[in-house]
């Protein structure tokens, strides 16, 4: 019991060092537990003859028991007559007036251990703010597995193909590491890494990879109608495909070959519609090569993911402020943003951001200077999570918006696709970005450990 | 080899003997309990009260009841030794003059003696032996006296003019001091009613010598737990002031404590009450009942005791209170 009682307290002033939620429950566990067990070990230990003949004793026996217990072996007619008196006031004695066995000093310990527990809770607990902050990402994991888990059920209808299979397991592996996850980092880094799967598995299944599969086998008209995903010229590649007969369908089938999942399957399909001169088959197996369904659940867990990335807080995938966004170049933008600019002069201001990794939180404002571009290094920073994305495809972020005093409040973040192929190399900005992480460190209250990270991480990649 | 019948006899008569003391003792219960508890286990009794109190019949009784040899002694200043002792005197026979031993007034199995205290230290010396050893040496000669052998003593608490206090030694000697208290009003309506009757009814025979003997034998098999034996002994070394563990109101109001035999008499007492109570082993409750009779002539208070008027007895009831609670 005291054991327990002593284990609470400790727990309990672990607590006051170091973040522990459900601190009181496990406090009141260990308490209750070390007195279930006293009472366990009480029932089961045997208890001793000695004991009991005082306890007896302590109920009127006038020492009779212990004396009868202590002339056991005797056989004189003392003995006898003692062991016999002792027997009938035993006989006599109520059981129930026995008291328990029980230490005035283990009972004081256990009361003064109890008390400093009281004390304890009265102290001011230093740790509230972290286990808010760890509540609150418990509870943010939660809505993510929960996400998760509605996706996995959309997907649960065509589970034959392997862009499905793939989608399902990357699912579940995002589920457990966001269960195992002690910290952002670590959902941050599963995110990541699902992110990173499903853009392989979107470039695998795109309609270029494909075309390209078409072309390769011959069939560069079927290639371009995939290609440019318009009904017409595909009626008009199925068609040529009709005429070309037997040779059109080894081309399908060739081409399907190098595929494999749904284009593999859908190539398979028109190739036999071309040897049976089904039309109708071969247009319903060609309209398959758009991949519309596949791409449809891969922007669903694209926008999943970013839903999760919003519950993260600091990576929310949005962009928003004051001006006009607009997407330019082969990356895919999801900013939009809408504000209104005023300022001295005339003019439209416009600003371009080539943004090369995909994690930022930017709350930079941004004031026009009446220049056709527009500044966005006042206050801004982008965190860089992985430098491997650098080489990804790029995004272009325009902005327009009334010179002057105009001001533009942005927050971007999210899987960016552009590349420094273009106007920023890294080495420009790693600097500054450094700076921006040191700032932002600063902040927040990060773990000595999570700040010796980023500077790890900015060292590297400035050497 | 006792029999479980003599030891069931004990109380039977050991009440037989105190119903016939009553016959002339008013009251005065608790007295007559350590006086018989004192005999049956072999020990002397200094009595101490005010005169008048019935000290001197209340030993007269006990020797009717037990059919035993008595002899008083009133002790005097001018007592000498060899008065009590008895001595060589000259005696005339067929073959000429010849020395023969008078025997004193000890040579009794009940020997009263009234007024100790009043007596020289010297005279008070010449018990010593006879006390502890039950014999007695008269011209380097020893004589045994008769078993059994108790002395009784009275001293008087309140005239101290002329006496000689008891020396440590010789107190130490006495198993039981017990102190005769003044009769309640009730108590005195019987005294008063039984002094005019016409006759007195007197204390017959209820046991002998070998019948003391025997319940003696039987008191001795008395068993003791290690635990009450424990609270005895401890309660012992309570008393004396410069043990390190002793209790605070030792050291304050204590001079000396107790001695080893004051430990025999607690337990030897003990038994014998214990199977007075009808029971067949010592209780603490017994070693309780005993203590302060054992206890309050061998301890001595100091000065600050007896300036703030605490009496020994105060003092042992403390002590046992303090020594309980360990055996708690």
């Amino acid at each position: 019991m005291l054991c327990g009682a002593a284990a609470g307290l400790a727990v309990l002033l672990t607590a006051y060092f170091f973040p522990l939620p459900e601190k009181w429950r496990l406090a009141a566990a260990l308490t209750a537990a070390g007195g279930c067990a006293s009472g366990l070990v009480g029932f089961i230990w045997p208890i001793r003859e000695e004991t009991a003949a005082l306890a007896a004793d302590q109920c009127g026996l006038k020492e009779r028991a212990q004396t009868a217990l202590m002339l056991r072996n005797e056989d004189s007619a003392m003995a006898e007559l003692q062991r016999q008196d002792a027997c009938q006031a035993l006989q006599a004695l109520d059981a129930r007036k026995i008291p328990l066995p029980r230490s005035k000093k283990l009972l004081s310990a256990f009361a003064a251990l109890m008390l400093l527990m009281g004390g304890v809770s009265l102290l001011p607990d230093p740790q509230a703010q972290a286990l808010a902050r760890i509540e609150q990402f418990n509870k943010r994991m939660e809505e993510a597995l929960q996400l998760a888990k509605q996706e996995e059920e959309k997907l649960a209808g065509d589970s034959s193909l392997r862009e499905t299979q793939e989608m399902r397991k990357i699912l579940s592996d995002l589920e457990r590491q966001l269960r195992s996850a002690r910290q952002e980092r670590d959902a941050y880094l599963a995110l990541d890494d699902a992110e990173k799967r499903l853009e392989k598995l979107r470039s695998a299944s795109s309609p270029e990879a494909s075309a390209q599969a078409l072309n390769e086998a011959g069939l560069s008209e079927l290639a371009e109608a995939v290609k440019s995903g318009q009904q017409e010229a595909m009626d008009q590649a199925a068609q040529s495909l009709m005429q070309q007969g037997e040779a059109g369908a080894q081309s399908l089938a060739q081409a399907a070959s190098m595929m494999d999942g749904a284009a593999a399957q859908a190539m398979q399909s028109a190739a036999s519609a071309v040897l049976n001169g089904d039309m109708s088959q071969l247009s319903a197996a060609l309209s398959g090569l758009s991949m519309q369904d596949m791409l449809s659940a891969l922007s669903r867990m694209e926008s999943m993911l970013s839903q999760m990335r919003a519950l993260n807080g600091n990576a929310a995938g949005q962009l928003s402020g004051q001006g006009k966004g607009q997407g330019e170049g082969t990356g895919q933008g999801t900013g939009a943003g809408q504000g209104q600019g005023e300022g001295e002069g005339g003019g439209a201001g416009r600003g371009t951001t080539h943004e090369d990794a995909g994690y930022k939180e930017d709350t930079g404002r941004q004031r026009g200077q009446g220049s056709d571009k527009a500044e966005y290094r006042e206050n801004a920073y982008e965190a860089i999570y992985d430098p491997t994305r650098l080489e990804a495809a790029e995004t272009d972020i325009q902005e327009s918006g009334a010179m002057g005093a105009g001001e533009s409040l942005q927050i971007q973040s999210g899987p960016g696709l552009g590349s420094l192929n273009g106007q920023v190399p890294y080495r420009q900005v790693a600097a500054e970005y450094e700076a921006a992480a040191a700032q932002a460190m600063a902040q927040q209250d990060l773990p000595s450990r999570e700040q010796a990270w980023v500077n790890d991480y900015f060292s590297a990649i400035t050497e | 080899m006792l029999t479980q019948q003599e030891i069931k006899d004990f109380s039977e008569k050991l009440g037989a003997i105190r119903r016939e003391i009553k016959k002339e003792i008013v009251g005065q219960d608790a007295v007559v309990e350590h006086l018989l508890i004192a005999v049956v286990a072999g020990g002397n009794v200094l009595l101490e009260g005010v005169p008048g109190l019935g000290k001197t019949r209340l030993v007269r009784a006990l020797s009717h009841a037990l059919q035993l040899p008595f002899s008083r002694i009133q002790f005097t200043p001018d007592l000498m030794p060899a008065d009590i002792t008895g001595t060589n005197i000259v005696v005339k026979t067929e073959a000429g003059s010849a020395f023969s031993f008078q025997p004193g007034p000890l040579f009794s199995s009940i020997v009263l003696a009234d007024e100790i205290n009043r007596a020289t230290p010297k005279t008070q010396s010449a018990l010593l032996e006879a006390m502890q050893e039950h014999h007695v040496t008269v011209a380097g000669e020893t004589r045994a006296l008769p078993e059994p052998y108790f002395v009784l003593a009275t001293q008087n608490p309140v005239e101290q003019e002329g006496t000689y206090p008891l020396p440590e030694a010789q107190l130490d000697r006495f198993m039981l001091k017990v102190n005769v208290p003044f009769p309640s009003l009730s108590e005195l309506h019987q005294i008063v009613d039984m002094t005019v009757k016409t006759e007195e009814e007197q204390a017959q025979p209820a046991a002998d010598g070998q019948d003391i003997l025997a319940l003696r034998a039987v008191a001795r098999q008395v068993p003791l737990a290690q635990a009450v034996q424990d609270f005895a002994l401890r309660l012992i070394l309570a008393t004396h002031p410069q043990e390190e563990n002793a209790p605070e109101i030792t050291k304050k109001y204590l001079r000396f404590g107790a001695s080893p035999r004051a430990a025999q008499a607690m337990i030897s007492a003990a038994r014998v009450r214990a199977l007075n109570e009808g029971r067949y082993n010592v209780a603490f409750e017994d070693i309780r009942y005993v203590a302060p009779a054992c206890l309050r002539h061998r301890l001595a208070l100091n000065f600050d005791a007896l300036a703030d008027g605490v009496s020994v007895d105060q003092v042992i009831s403390a002590l046992m209170e303090e020594v309980g609670k360990a055996h708690a």
